[in-house]
């Protein structure tokens, strides 16, 4: 049994309508997973999945070989970190209690914070480019400020597993590129890190690709087998191109209208 | 850093408001009829421990001990219990408008005790106001689901209707039911006041605060963890629906508890954990007892106020907590629109 997030079977229906249809995917241990489809397709939804958050209503997730939902919720929250989309919060936190926040699964009963919780906290901070903004109030940041200092609180989690839930959404080209960089650095350091992405664009820095559409699973493996352009093509109904950035060298895909 | 510097403000503010508390209460025993010193209360209060000798006459040592010793805590006590409650409310519904009052549960409250005490229904008082708020926090939750997508103002909307609502049947009740002077009395308690304290109030409001505000207090970060929403609290360990109907329930219990003594007395729970948080930042582990200690202060002053400004009359107290917090309330709502 290899590690890593596996899902078997797993269906997934809300209000009677059915969401997922039986995903069977195998997320790698290691490196940055992409999670690619049109919207609707169930990305979301999967990846809730896969963190544990919610049940299946029928199938499993198993982590590392084991069944997701056997392990305690603290446990869980100690292996697993997420990065939900847009969240924001009514209370004036500043940005290192947010990053604090992330060290709650590690905190004892009465949640008191020590010494090392607040060193990873900072560290977590600088290494996402965030610790200048420690003391400032979360809510002040800019979109892709507050982006890298909700990175900086899963990080502070300490997870081996890093979920995101379209971590570029609504942030300009620089500010995607410094976050895809960085998952990209996370996963090459050994986190795993898996990512619904709406931008096949950034497709290219994933090492693994699963395309999602309609709730299946059209495919999955290394991101060169997945995202061809005739897959690309039925898929997303366009026309598509995939090859070299002439920038970069990474696998890069370019659509068109039919 | 400014991480520092907070928590020497939070370490000063607690010092300050620890130390006032006592200052002030003896000061609140002192104030009113009867020529009374600081070192009479305290020289009665140690008699009444078996320290040293008596030294007031009968009936004003009757005063002291018997009926402004009791108030003062049983006022300090309901001012702890139900800025924690705001605080705690609002953490858990992500509501900077939730307090007890304002979600109709203070109103549920009294039709519980009312219920308890003129429709002779064979249940404790405390038990009984516990299960008039429980049903009413489940009615406005109801309600404000019902409304659509659950915000801060159609929760306050949906309380409102419930705390009018069962309003109106509690003063049914007691039109129905009461005669002569006894429904002056009950007319005041309805609008919060603790005249009629003695220290069977004290065991009873203390006893509240020990078996339920404490433990809260001591879990507080807990709290810290809805800062995001529910699934980013499942994601950091938390189970969040049942950590908020554990915590709503406690609240629940502890308003039922503290207004079978004092009445419905309004916006000192929604009012006090926000000038506390001025002070200490949202972290639930300084505000949470902060928010105690100036609940205690407030309603100590503002009860002090209410039975000494106008003598011999005296106000219900929840008229002196309305004339100031509304206002406030006010306020809460016009910055809540500026960030909104």
């Amino acid at each position: 049994m290899s590690g890593g997030l596996v899902t078997q079977g797993l269906v997934v229906e809300v209000d009677g309508t059915r969401i997922l249809h039986g995903i069977d995917l195998a997320v790698p241990a290691t490196g940055l997973t992409g999670l690619v489809g049109p919207n609707g397709s169930g990305k979301s939804t999967l990846l809730r999945q896969l963190t544990g958050v919610e049940s299946p209503t029928s199938g499993t997730v198993l982590l590392d070989g084991g069944d997701l939902h056997a392990l305690g919720r603290r446990e869980r929250a100690r292996r697993i970190a997420v990065v939900e989309q847009e969240a924001a919060s009514e209370l004036a936190l500043t940005c290192l209690e947010v990053a604090l926040l992330g060290r709650m699964p590690h905190q004892g009963f009465l949640g008191s914070t020590s010494r090392e919780d607040r060193r990873v906290a900072e560290d977590a901070l600088d290494r996402a480019g965030a610790s200048a903004w420690a003391d400032r109030s979360f809510a002040s940041l800019s979109g892709g400020e507050r982006q890298r200092v909700r990175l900086a609180a899963s990080l502070a989690q300490e997870p081996s597993i890093l979920v995101l839930d379209e971590p570029t959404n609504h942030l300009d080209v620089r500010a995607s590129l410094e976050t895809i960089a960085l998952l990209r650095s996370l996963a090459d350091d050994g986190v795993t890190v898996v990512a619904a992405l709406h931008d096949l664009t950034l497709a290219g820095w994933a090492d693994h690709v699963a395309l999602l559409a309609d709730g299946r699973l059209a495919a999955a493996g290394p991101v060169a087998e997945v995202l061809t352009a005739e897959r690309i093509a039925a898929v997303y109904d366009v026309r598509a191109h995939v090859g070299p950035d002439p920038l970069t060298g990474r696998l890069a895909v370019t659509v068109a209208l039919p | 850093m400014r991480m520092t510097a907070r928590r020497r403000r939070v370490a000063i503010g607690a010092i300050v408001l620890s130390v006032a508390t006592p200052v002030l209460a003896t000061f609140a025993v002192v104030l009113g009829a009867a020529d009374l010193s600081f070192g009479d209360v305290w020289a009665t209060i140690g008699a009444h421990l078996g320290i040293g000798q008596p030294v007031l006459t009968p009936i004003e040592d009757g005063i002291v001990w018997q009926r402004r010793v009791p108030r003062v805590l049983v006022a300090i006590a309901c001012g702890a219990g139900l800025a924690v409650c705001g605080a705690v409310m609002q953490s858990v519904t992500r509501n900077p408008l939730a307090d007890p009052y304002l979600l109709g549960l203070s109103s549920g409250a009294s039709l519980g005790a009312v219920c308890a005490l003129l429709l002779g229904i064979a249940v404790p008082l405390p038990i009984a106001a516990f299960a008039g708020a429980a049903l009413a926090l489940a009615m406005t939750v109801g309600l404000a689901t019902a409304i659509g997508q659950v915000t801060p103002t159609r929760t306050v909307l949906a309380g409102l209707a419930v705390s009018s609502m069962l309003g109106a049947v509690t003063s049914l009740i007691i039109f129905w039911t009461v005669t002569g002077d006894s429904y002056r009395e009950i007319l005041g308690w309805l609008m919060g006041t603790l005249a009629a304290a003695r220290w069977p109030a004290v065991w009873l409001t203390w006893a509240g605060l020990v078996v339920i505000v404490v433990p809260i207090v001591l879990v507080a970060r807990r709290l810290d963890a809805f800062a995001f929403g529910d699934r980013h609290a499942a994601s950091l360990g938390i189970h969040p629906g049942r950590t908020r109907l554990l915590l709503l329930g406690a609240t629940a219990l502890l308003t039922g508890i503290l207004v079978s003594v004092s009445g419905s007395i309004g916006f000192v729970g929604l009012i006090v954990p926000h000038a506390v948080r001025l002070l200490t930042g949202p972290g639930h582990r300084a505000l949470l007892p902060l928010a105690a200690l100036a609940g205690g202060i407030v309603l100590l002053v503002a009860d002090t106020l209410a039975r000494t400004a106008f003598e011999p009359r005296e106000l219900p107290v929840g008229i002196v907590t309305a004339l100031v917090g509304a206002p406030a309330f006010a306020l809460i709502l016009l910055r809540q629109r500026r960030s909104a």
